[in-house]
Protein backbone atom coordinates (compact mmCIF):
# COMPACT_ATOMS: atom_id res chain seq x y z
CA UNK A 1 0.00 0.00 0.00
CA UNK A 2 1.29 3.45 -0.89
CA UNK A 3 0.45 6.18 1.63
CA UNK A 4 1.04 9.92 1.41
CA UNK A 5 1.53 11.53 4.83
CA UNK A 6 0.87 15.27 4.85
CA UNK A 7 1.94 16.90 8.12
CA UNK A 8 4.28 19.75 9.02
CA UNK A 9 5.17 18.22 12.40
CA UNK A 10 8.40 16.24 12.38
CA UNK A 11 7.24 14.43 15.55
CA UNK A 12 4.11 13.14 13.79
CA UNK A 13 6.10 12.13 10.71
CA UNK A 14 8.54 10.26 12.99
CA UNK A 15 5.69 8.51 14.83
CA UNK A 16 4.11 7.43 11.54
CA UNK A 17 7.41 6.23 10.09
CA UNK A 18 7.95 4.11 13.21
CA UNK A 19 4.37 2.85 13.21
CA UNK A 20 4.57 1.57 9.66
CA UNK A 21 8.08 0.15 9.98
CA UNK A 22 7.06 -3.51 9.97
CA UNK A 23 4.02 -3.09 7.70
CA UNK A 24 4.02 -3.57 3.92
CA UNK A 25 3.62 0.13 3.26
CA UNK A 26 5.47 2.65 1.08
CA UNK A 27 5.42 6.05 2.72
CA UNK A 28 5.84 9.44 1.07
CA UNK A 29 5.89 12.65 3.08
CA UNK A 30 4.72 16.17 2.36
CA UNK A 31 4.90 19.08 4.82
CA UNK A 32 1.97 21.10 3.48
CA UNK A 33 -0.94 20.93 1.06
CA UNK A 34 0.99 22.38 -1.90
CA UNK A 35 3.65 19.67 -1.63
CA UNK A 36 0.92 17.07 -1.21
CA UNK A 37 -0.89 18.11 -4.39
CA UNK A 38 2.41 18.08 -6.31
CA UNK A 39 3.21 14.55 -5.10
CA UNK A 40 -0.30 13.35 -5.85
CA UNK A 41 -0.04 14.69 -9.42
CA UNK A 42 3.19 12.75 -9.94
CA UNK A 43 2.30 9.44 -8.27
CA UNK A 44 -0.71 7.33 -7.40
CA UNK A 45 -1.43 6.79 -3.72
CA UNK A 46 -3.83 4.35 -2.07
CA UNK A 47 -4.42 6.66 0.88
CA UNK A 48 -3.65 10.15 2.16
CA UNK A 49 -3.17 10.93 5.86
CA UNK A 50 -3.83 14.64 6.11
CA UNK A 51 -3.11 17.11 8.92
CA UNK A 52 -5.50 20.06 9.39
CA UNK A 53 -3.30 23.00 10.35
CA UNK A 54 -0.34 23.46 8.00
CA UNK A 55 1.44 26.41 6.38
CA UNK A 56 0.81 27.45 2.75
CA UNK A 57 -2.23 25.24 2.20
CA UNK A 58 -4.10 23.75 5.14
CA UNK A 59 -5.85 20.37 5.40
CA UNK A 60 -9.43 21.40 4.52
CA UNK A 61 -8.31 23.39 1.45
CA UNK A 62 -6.07 20.51 0.36
CA UNK A 63 -8.99 18.13 0.83
CA UNK A 64 -11.27 20.31 -1.32
CA UNK A 65 -8.78 20.18 -4.20
CA UNK A 66 -8.09 16.46 -3.76
CA UNK A 67 -11.82 15.69 -3.80
CA UNK A 68 -12.28 17.70 -7.01
CA UNK A 69 -9.46 15.87 -8.78
CA UNK A 70 -9.57 12.43 -7.16
CA UNK A 71 -13.09 11.77 -5.84
CA UNK A 72 -12.36 8.13 -4.93
CA UNK A 73 -9.05 8.66 -3.12
CA UNK A 74 -9.36 7.64 0.57
CA UNK A 75 -8.32 10.53 2.84
CA UNK A 76 -8.05 10.34 6.63
CA UNK A 77 -7.86 13.65 8.49
CA UNK A 78 -5.56 13.50 11.54
CA UNK A 79 -5.77 16.52 13.78
CA UNK A 80 -5.84 17.93 17.29
CA UNK A 81 -9.17 19.55 16.38
CA UNK A 82 -11.56 17.31 18.27
CA UNK A 83 -14.80 19.31 18.26
CA UNK A 84 -17.82 17.77 16.57
CA UNK A 85 -18.20 20.94 14.46
CA UNK A 86 -14.70 20.43 13.01
CA UNK A 87 -15.44 16.79 12.26
CA UNK A 88 -18.64 17.78 10.54
CA UNK A 89 -16.73 20.28 8.37
CA UNK A 90 -14.29 17.55 7.34
CA UNK A 91 -17.07 15.10 6.47
CA UNK A 92 -18.92 17.78 4.52
CA UNK A 93 -15.74 18.23 2.48
CA UNK A 94 -15.69 14.49 1.79
CA UNK A 95 -13.09 13.08 4.18
CA UNK A 96 -13.20 9.29 4.49
CA UNK A 97 -12.34 9.10 8.21
CA UNK A 98 -11.17 11.30 11.04
CA UNK A 99 -8.50 10.65 13.68
CA UNK A 100 -8.09 12.84 16.72
CA UNK A 101 -4.51 13.34 17.88
CA UNK A 102 -3.05 11.79 19.87
CA UNK A 103 -3.86 8.36 18.47
CA UNK A 104 -2.17 5.00 18.79
CA UNK A 105 -0.81 2.59 16.20
CA UNK A 106 -3.77 0.21 16.63
CA UNK A 107 -6.23 3.05 16.00
CA UNK A 108 -4.24 4.16 12.96
CA UNK A 109 -4.19 0.66 11.48
CA UNK A 110 -7.88 0.04 12.22
CA UNK A 111 -8.93 3.30 10.54
CA UNK A 112 -6.79 2.52 7.49
CA UNK A 113 -8.32 -0.95 7.24
CA UNK A 114 -11.77 0.56 7.61
CA UNK A 115 -11.38 3.00 4.70
CA UNK A 116 -9.24 0.88 2.35
CA UNK A 117 -10.64 -2.58 3.20
CA UNK A 118 -7.02 -3.80 3.31
CA UNK A 119 -5.30 -5.39 6.30
CA UNK A 120 -1.93 -4.01 7.32
CA UNK A 121 -1.00 -6.81 9.76
CA UNK B 1 2.85 -21.12 54.23
CA UNK B 2 2.32 -21.08 50.44
CA UNK B 3 4.23 -18.64 48.32
CA UNK B 4 1.81 -15.64 48.20
CA UNK B 5 1.81 -15.63 44.40
CA UNK B 6 0.78 -19.32 44.30
CA UNK B 7 -1.88 -18.57 46.89
CA UNK B 8 -3.33 -15.65 44.87
CA UNK B 9 -3.16 -17.59 41.60
CA UNK B 10 -5.22 -20.34 43.26
CA UNK B 11 -7.58 -17.82 44.89
CA UNK B 12 -8.32 -16.13 41.55
CA UNK B 13 -8.76 -19.46 39.80
CA UNK B 14 -11.25 -20.62 42.46
CA UNK B 15 -13.22 -17.37 42.31
CA UNK B 16 -13.10 -16.59 38.59
CA UNK B 17 -11.73 -19.65 36.85
CA UNK B 18 -8.95 -17.47 35.40
CA UNK B 19 -5.74 -19.44 35.29
CA UNK B 20 -2.38 -17.77 35.96
CA UNK B 21 0.43 -20.09 34.96
CA UNK B 22 3.78 -19.61 36.77
CA UNK B 23 5.04 -17.97 33.53
CA UNK B 24 2.54 -15.16 34.12
CA UNK B 25 3.19 -14.69 37.84
CA UNK B 26 5.09 -11.47 37.09
CA UNK B 27 1.84 -10.05 35.67
CA UNK B 28 -0.06 -11.21 38.74
CA UNK B 29 2.61 -9.67 40.97
CA UNK B 30 2.30 -6.30 39.18
CA UNK B 31 -1.45 -6.32 39.72
CA UNK B 32 -1.17 -7.31 43.38
CA UNK B 33 1.36 -4.52 43.92
CA UNK B 34 -1.20 -2.03 42.59
CA UNK B 35 -3.65 -3.25 45.25
CA UNK B 36 -0.94 -3.03 47.92
CA UNK B 37 -0.34 0.61 46.97
CA UNK B 38 -4.07 1.35 46.88
CA UNK B 39 -4.66 0.03 50.43
CA UNK B 40 -1.26 1.27 51.61
CA UNK B 41 -0.26 -2.18 52.85
CA UNK B 42 3.40 -2.84 53.65
CA UNK B 43 3.66 -5.44 50.87
CA UNK B 44 2.12 -8.50 49.22
CA UNK B 45 2.70 -10.44 52.45
CA UNK B 46 0.28 -8.15 54.34
CA UNK B 47 -2.25 -8.45 51.51
CA UNK B 48 -1.86 -12.22 51.79
CA UNK B 49 -2.58 -12.12 55.55
CA UNK B 50 -5.72 -10.00 55.02
CA UNK B 51 -7.10 -12.38 52.42
CA UNK B 52 -6.29 -15.45 54.54
CA UNK B 53 -8.46 -14.18 57.40
CA UNK B 54 -11.28 -13.29 54.99
CA UNK B 55 -10.94 -10.13 52.90
CA UNK B 56 -13.39 -7.23 53.35
CA UNK B 57 -15.81 -6.82 50.42
CA UNK B 58 -13.96 -3.87 48.84
CA UNK B 59 -10.63 -5.72 48.89
CA UNK B 60 -12.19 -8.89 47.47
CA UNK B 61 -13.86 -6.91 44.66
CA UNK B 62 -10.61 -5.12 43.82
CA UNK B 63 -8.76 -8.44 43.69
CA UNK B 64 -11.32 -9.79 41.25
CA UNK B 65 -11.32 -6.53 39.24
CA UNK B 66 -7.58 -6.49 38.78
CA UNK B 67 -7.46 -10.14 37.78
CA UNK B 68 -9.67 -9.61 34.75
CA UNK B 69 -8.48 -8.41 31.36
CA UNK B 70 -10.71 -5.55 30.31
CA UNK B 71 -9.41 -5.16 26.80
CA UNK B 72 -12.25 -4.24 24.45
CA UNK B 73 -13.21 -1.92 21.63
CA UNK B 74 -16.27 -0.89 19.67
CA UNK B 75 -17.29 -3.43 16.99
CA UNK B 76 -14.34 -5.60 18.05
CA UNK B 77 -13.53 -8.22 15.38
CA UNK B 78 -16.28 -6.84 13.09
CA UNK B 79 -17.44 -10.22 11.70
CA UNK B 80 -19.93 -11.17 14.45
CA UNK B 81 -21.60 -7.77 14.07
CA UNK B 82 -21.85 -8.30 10.33
CA UNK B 83 -23.39 -11.74 10.98
CA UNK B 84 -25.88 -10.14 13.33
CA UNK B 85 -26.85 -7.57 10.72
CA UNK B 86 -27.11 -9.99 7.82
CA UNK B 87 -28.38 -13.22 9.41
CA UNK B 88 -29.27 -13.13 13.08
CA UNK B 89 -31.43 -10.02 13.50
CA UNK B 90 -33.43 -10.53 10.27
CA UNK B 91 -34.12 -14.11 11.37
CA UNK B 92 -35.03 -13.30 14.96
CA UNK B 93 -37.12 -10.28 13.94
CA UNK B 94 -39.57 -12.66 12.23
CA UNK B 95 -40.82 -13.85 15.62
CA UNK B 96 -42.12 -10.34 16.33
CA UNK B 97 -41.42 -10.34 20.07
CA UNK B 98 -38.65 -8.59 22.00
CA UNK B 99 -35.17 -9.89 21.13
CA UNK B 100 -32.99 -10.30 24.24
CA UNK B 101 -29.23 -10.01 23.79
CA UNK B 102 -26.65 -10.67 26.51
CA UNK B 103 -23.14 -9.27 26.48
CA UNK B 104 -21.87 -11.72 29.08
CA UNK B 105 -18.35 -10.34 29.58
CA UNK B 106 -19.09 -6.75 28.74
CA UNK B 107 -16.01 -5.10 30.20
CA UNK B 108 -16.53 -1.33 29.90
CA UNK B 109 -19.53 -1.67 27.59
CA UNK B 110 -18.20 -1.12 24.09
CA UNK B 111 -19.62 -4.48 22.95
CA UNK B 112 -23.08 -3.79 24.39
CA UNK B 113 -23.22 -0.28 22.93
CA UNK B 114 -21.96 -1.53 19.56
CA UNK B 115 -24.88 -3.98 19.60
CA UNK B 116 -27.29 -1.17 20.50
CA UNK B 117 -25.95 1.07 17.71
CA UNK B 118 -26.22 -1.82 15.25
CA UNK B 119 -29.85 -2.40 16.28
CA UNK B 120 -30.63 1.31 15.91
CA UNK B 121 -29.07 1.32 12.44
CA UNK B 122 -31.11 -1.77 11.50
CA UNK B 123 -34.45 -0.36 12.57
CA UNK B 124 -35.37 1.24 9.22
CA UNK B 125 -34.87 -2.16 7.56
CA UNK B 126 -36.64 -4.23 10.22
CA UNK B 127 -39.70 -2.22 11.25
CA UNK B 128 -41.01 -3.11 14.69
CA UNK B 129 -37.64 -4.46 15.83
CA UNK B 130 -37.56 -4.49 19.63
CA UNK B 131 -34.34 -5.33 21.46
CA UNK B 132 -33.17 -5.43 25.07
CA UNK B 133 -29.50 -5.78 25.89
CA UNK B 134 -28.04 -6.96 29.18
CA UNK B 135 -24.37 -6.11 29.82
CA UNK B 136 -22.70 -7.98 32.68
CA UNK B 137 -19.19 -8.46 33.96
CA UNK B 138 -17.55 -9.83 37.07
CA UNK B 139 -16.00 -6.45 37.81
CA UNK B 140 -18.17 -3.86 39.57
CA UNK B 141 -15.75 -1.14 38.44
CA UNK B 142 -16.24 -1.83 34.73
CA UNK B 143 -20.00 -2.38 35.07
CA UNK B 144 -20.25 1.08 36.63
CA UNK B 145 -18.50 2.42 33.55
CA UNK B 146 -21.07 0.73 31.30
CA UNK B 147 -23.82 2.45 33.28
CA UNK B 148 -22.13 5.83 32.81
CA UNK B 149 -21.61 5.34 29.06
CA UNK B 150 -18.79 7.87 29.06
CA UNK B 151 -15.68 7.18 26.99
CA UNK B 152 -12.31 8.80 26.40
CA UNK B 153 -11.13 10.13 23.06
CA UNK B 154 -8.88 7.09 22.61
CA UNK B 155 -11.68 4.66 23.48
CA UNK B 156 -14.15 6.10 20.97
CA UNK B 157 -11.50 5.94 18.26
CA UNK B 158 -11.05 2.19 18.76
CA UNK B 159 -13.34 0.51 16.24
CA UNK B 160 -16.05 3.17 16.08
CA UNK B 161 -16.40 4.84 12.67
CA UNK B 162 -16.45 8.63 13.17
CA UNK B 163 -19.87 9.09 11.50
CA UNK B 164 -21.35 6.81 14.19
CA UNK B 165 -19.50 8.76 16.88
CA UNK B 166 -21.06 11.98 15.60
CA UNK B 167 -24.48 10.38 15.38
CA UNK B 168 -24.69 8.61 18.74
CA UNK B 169 -22.36 10.45 21.15
CA UNK B 170 -22.23 13.90 22.64
CA UNK B 171 -18.93 15.56 23.44
CA UNK B 172 -18.52 16.39 27.15
CA UNK B 173 -15.19 18.15 27.63
CA UNK B 174 -12.58 15.73 26.35
CA UNK B 175 -14.91 12.73 26.78
CA UNK B 176 -17.82 11.33 24.82
CA UNK B 177 -21.22 10.44 26.26
CA UNK B 178 -23.39 7.82 24.57
CA UNK B 179 -26.81 9.28 23.83
CA UNK B 180 -29.87 8.42 25.89
CA UNK B 181 -31.67 6.47 23.14
CA UNK B 182 -28.76 4.06 22.72
CA UNK B 183 -28.20 3.85 26.46
CA UNK B 184 -31.83 2.92 27.03
CA UNK B 185 -31.29 -0.42 25.26
CA UNK B 186 -28.70 -1.50 27.81
CA UNK B 187 -29.25 -2.77 31.35
CA UNK B 188 -26.26 -3.73 33.49
CA UNK B 189 -25.35 -6.16 36.25
CA UNK B 190 -22.43 -7.83 38.02
CA UNK B 191 -22.39 -11.52 37.11
CA UNK B 192 -19.70 -14.14 37.71
CA UNK B 193 -19.81 -16.70 34.90
CA UNK B 194 -18.26 -19.20 37.31
CA UNK B 195 -21.37 -18.93 39.49
CA UNK B 196 -25.03 -19.67 38.85
CA UNK B 197 -26.49 -17.29 36.29
CA UNK B 198 -29.15 -19.37 34.56
CA UNK B 199 -31.97 -17.26 36.07
CA UNK B 200 -30.93 -14.42 33.70
CA UNK B 201 -32.20 -16.19 30.58
CA UNK B 202 -33.62 -16.92 28.15
CA UNK B 203 -31.65 -14.90 25.61
CA UNK B 204 -31.93 -14.94 21.84
CA UNK B 205 -28.29 -13.95 21.39
CA UNK B 206 -25.39 -14.36 23.80
CA UNK B 207 -22.02 -12.73 23.17
CA UNK B 208 -19.50 -14.45 25.42
CA UNK B 209 -16.17 -13.63 23.86
CA UNK B 210 -12.66 -14.14 25.18
CA UNK B 211 -13.81 -15.63 28.46
CA UNK B 212 -13.16 -19.33 27.90
CA UNK B 213 -9.57 -18.81 26.75
CA UNK B 214 -8.57 -18.00 30.34
CA UNK B 215 -10.30 -21.06 31.85
CA UNK B 216 -9.38 -24.69 32.45
CA UNK B 217 -11.25 -27.26 30.34
CA UNK B 218 -13.66 -28.42 33.09
CA UNK B 219 -14.58 -24.82 33.87
CA UNK B 220 -15.08 -24.05 30.15
CA UNK B 221 -17.53 -26.95 29.92
CA UNK B 222 -19.36 -25.78 33.03
CA UNK B 223 -19.71 -22.20 31.72
CA UNK B 224 -20.92 -23.40 28.32
CA UNK B 225 -23.53 -25.65 30.00
CA UNK B 226 -24.77 -22.57 31.86
CA UNK B 227 -24.85 -20.50 28.67
CA UNK B 228 -26.80 -23.28 26.91
CA UNK B 229 -29.41 -23.18 29.68
CA UNK B 230 -29.72 -19.39 29.16
CA UNK B 231 -30.11 -19.63 25.39
CA UNK B 232 -33.59 -19.72 23.85
CA UNK B 233 -34.30 -22.68 21.59
CA UNK B 234 -33.88 -20.45 18.51
CA UNK B 235 -30.92 -18.58 20.00
CA UNK B 236 -27.37 -17.88 18.86
CA UNK B 237 -24.15 -18.00 20.87
CA UNK B 238 -21.13 -15.97 19.75
CA UNK B 239 -17.69 -16.72 21.15
CA UNK B 240 -14.29 -15.13 20.59
CA UNK B 241 -12.45 -15.63 17.30
CA UNK B 242 -9.86 -17.81 19.04
CA UNK B 243 -12.35 -19.95 20.95
CA UNK B 244 -14.16 -23.13 19.96
CA UNK B 245 -16.44 -25.82 21.36
CA UNK B 246 -13.91 -28.53 20.63
CA UNK B 247 -13.67 -30.76 23.70
CA UNK B 248 -15.97 -28.38 25.58
CA UNK B 249 -19.51 -29.23 24.48
CA UNK B 250 -21.34 -31.42 22.00
CA UNK B 251 -24.67 -29.68 22.44
CA UNK B 252 -24.05 -27.07 19.73
CA UNK B 253 -23.75 -26.98 15.97
CA UNK B 254 -21.33 -24.53 14.44
CA UNK B 255 -22.54 -22.28 11.59
CA UNK B 256 -20.05 -20.30 9.54
CA UNK B 257 -21.82 -17.22 8.20
CA UNK B 258 -18.70 -15.07 7.93
CA UNK B 259 -18.41 -15.35 11.72
CA UNK B 260 -18.87 -18.59 13.65
CA UNK B 261 -22.27 -18.78 15.33
CA UNK B 262 -23.29 -21.60 17.67
CA UNK B 263 -26.85 -22.91 17.88
CA UNK B 264 -28.30 -25.82 19.77
CA UNK B 265 -28.06 -29.01 17.67
CA UNK B 266 -30.49 -29.39 14.81
CA UNK B 267 -31.01 -25.71 13.94
CA UNK B 268 -30.03 -24.07 10.66
CA UNK B 269 -28.11 -20.76 10.64
CA UNK B 270 -31.19 -18.75 9.65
Amino acid sequence: MKILVVDDSSAVRFFLRESFESAAVNLEFAQNGIEALEKQSEQTFDLVLLDWEMPLLNGPDTLKTLRGLYPQLPVIMMTTKNATADMQVAFNLGVSEYMMKPFTRDILFAKIEQVTGRTLG
Amino acid sequence: MDNPLCFFAKYIENELGIVYSPDNYFQLQNRLEEIVRYFQFSGIEELHQKVLVGPPADLRQLLLDTATNNETSFFRDGKPFQALREVVLPNLAKKGSVIRIWSAASSTGQEAYSLAILVEEMKPFLPGLKVEILATDISRRVVDRVSRGLYSQLEVQRGLPTPLLLKYFKQVGDQWQINADIKSYVKTGVVNLCGNFTNLGPFDVIFCRNVLIYQRLERKAEIVRGLARCLSSEGYLVMGAGESMMGVSQDFDQHDVGAILYRMKGKSAA
